[in-house]
């Protein structure tokens, strides 16, 4: 490793951080620590697979990142790109197995599922682990595209443009996309008699 | 975890001494997706120069001798094969379009609009510059399906009994005749006295002409006798248009052709 101090290495942007890893692959474990948490948290929210297989499958997104790390586009954000790896690679997985995913309440932190909660209106006269269960039975139901978006706005807190460089769709697709998606899941909020402000 | 994971993946990559492909591959990608692209794009302008070709040269002063109205004739001899291939190559270029960089940003329509409009701008220029012409006479020399199935404008003029003949004229006769050979070989005999002649239309050896009249059912001599009631000009029909039959089963080196050799 060269002159950058360690210190250096966590102060710096990941785009920084990638013109490193490209002239030395030691730098490389420095965007492993940074997002080896977010994107095993994020293969279990969308796939739901056992502990193992999402670090099999996280192994193999860096394995996929560092390989195409010189196709890095410095006109995006570094980690919609990586999101974007780390995607593709879990739904491919899932297709492949052929698995219906499904969304343990383990996996929403309390603060996604907050984010949830106020974007919807939903009044809580009911405990927080049955309404999460509710809540994660609905996504559950609903369509993979739908699914994708709503996890990617309010669970990893991604905004228009970071989930249109992810899914690699047009931001407008994006926008009309989490609009259905919402106005379904209202639907099914109603289905399921949870009370809306 | 933290360290396994990290360990793991450097491991693996140290293991398989797995390295970073080159940034010459992701360039090189880049411009065969765009060349490709380009490339589609040519092909594109090409198809549209000939749909103008087709069009501007499509019978339009002459149409209520071959179909019903102007939007049955145009529907009649629109060239939907071409217009079939534009799109499919249109298709092929926003494929290519989105998998650039920073394609996927737009909406597929946006990408379809602006292709199809480029090979439209392109296609009328290429067509000005005689491109399109080129190759629509190229595919009729070569191939016999094209006029049977692509651009059938030749064959319009091949219905005698629906009154439209065209060919060129082999010899000028007295008394207002002249021997017409047309687009299937046959030889007519055409009486023209009581034609109206368009001002552009030259009643000379080798000039080609479309003629709208009668054919003369009773006849029982050797040639193919027509009576004219129009002639125009036919120069946009191509100039080897003897090759367009599907069999040279019509020809012979011996004139006149029999009556009995009818095209099908």
């Amino acid at each position: 490793m060269s002159m950058t101090t360690i210190s250096d290495c966590e102060k710096i942007s990941d785009e920084e951080l990638v013109g490193l890893v490209v002239s030395d692959q030691a730098y490389f474990v420095y965007i492993i620590n940074r997002y080896q948490e977010k994107l095993l948290r994020y293969i279990k929210r969308i796939s739901n697979v056992r502990h193992e297989e999402a670090e099999d499958i996280l192994q193999d997104i860096f394995i996929k990142v560092y390989k195409n790390i010189n196709d890095f586009d410095v006109d995006m954000k570094f980690s919609s790109w990586i999101y974007r790896i780390a995607h593709n690679q879990t739904i491919s997985n899932y297709r492949r197995s052929q698995a219906r995913p499904q969304i343990s309440d383990n996996d929403i932190s309390d603060l996604s599922f907050l984010n949830l909660k106020s974007d919807f209106n939903i009044i809580d006269d009911i405990d927080q682990k049955h309404l999460k269960i509710k809540i994660l039975k609905i996504l559950d139901l609903m369509e993979e595209k739908y699914r994708e978006v709503l996890f990617l706005k309010f669970f990893e807190e991604k905004d228009y443009k970071e989930i249109s460089d992810i899914l690699k769709k047009p931001m407008g697709t994006v926008a009309s996309l989490v609009n259905r998606a919402k106005k379904m899941f209202r639907e099914k909020l109603v289905q399921e008699n949870l009370k809306l402000y | 975890m933290e360290n396994s994971i990290s360990e793991k993946i450097l491991n693996k990559i140290k293991k398989e001494h797995i390295m970073p492909r080159p940034r010459w591959h992701y360039q090189f990608k880049t411009v065969c997706l765009w060349g490709s692209g380009l490339f589609a794009l040519l092909i594109g302008a090409a198809a549209f120069s000939v749909i103008v070709h087709i069009l501007l040269y499509n019978d339009w002063d002459l149409y209520r001798y071959i179909d019903k109205n102007i939007i049955s004739f145009t529907l009649l001899t629109l060239p939907y094969f071409w217009i079939i291939f534009l799109f499919i190559f249109a298709l092929i270029i926003h494929f290519n379009f989105r998998h650039t960089k920073g394609g996927y940003r737009y909406p597929m329509f946006v990408v379809m609009f602006s292709v199809i409009s480029l090979s439209m701008l392109l296609g009328t220029i290429l067509c000005f510059l005689g491109v399109g012409q080129k190759i629509d006479y190229i595919l009729k020399d070569s191939m016999p399906i094209y006029s049977r199935f692509i651009n059938k404008r030749p064959l319009l003029w091949m219905e005698p009994r629906n009154g439209r003949i065209g060919g060129f004229i082999t010899k000028i006769e007295p008394e207002e005749k002249f021997k017409l050979k047309d687009f299937q070989g046959r030889e007519w005999l055409v009486f023209y006295h009581n034609a109206k002649i368009h001002p552009m239309a030259e009643i000379s050896i080798n000039n080609r002409v479309r003629i709208i009249g009668e054919e003369d059912v009773d006849n029982e001599d050797e040639f193919y006798i027509f009576n004219a009631r129009l002639i125009f000009p036919a120069t946009h029909l191509g100039p080897n248009f003897e090759k367009m039959l599907p069999s040279g089963e019509c020809f012979g080196p011996n004139f006149p052709i029999k009556k009995s050799c009818i095209f099908h």
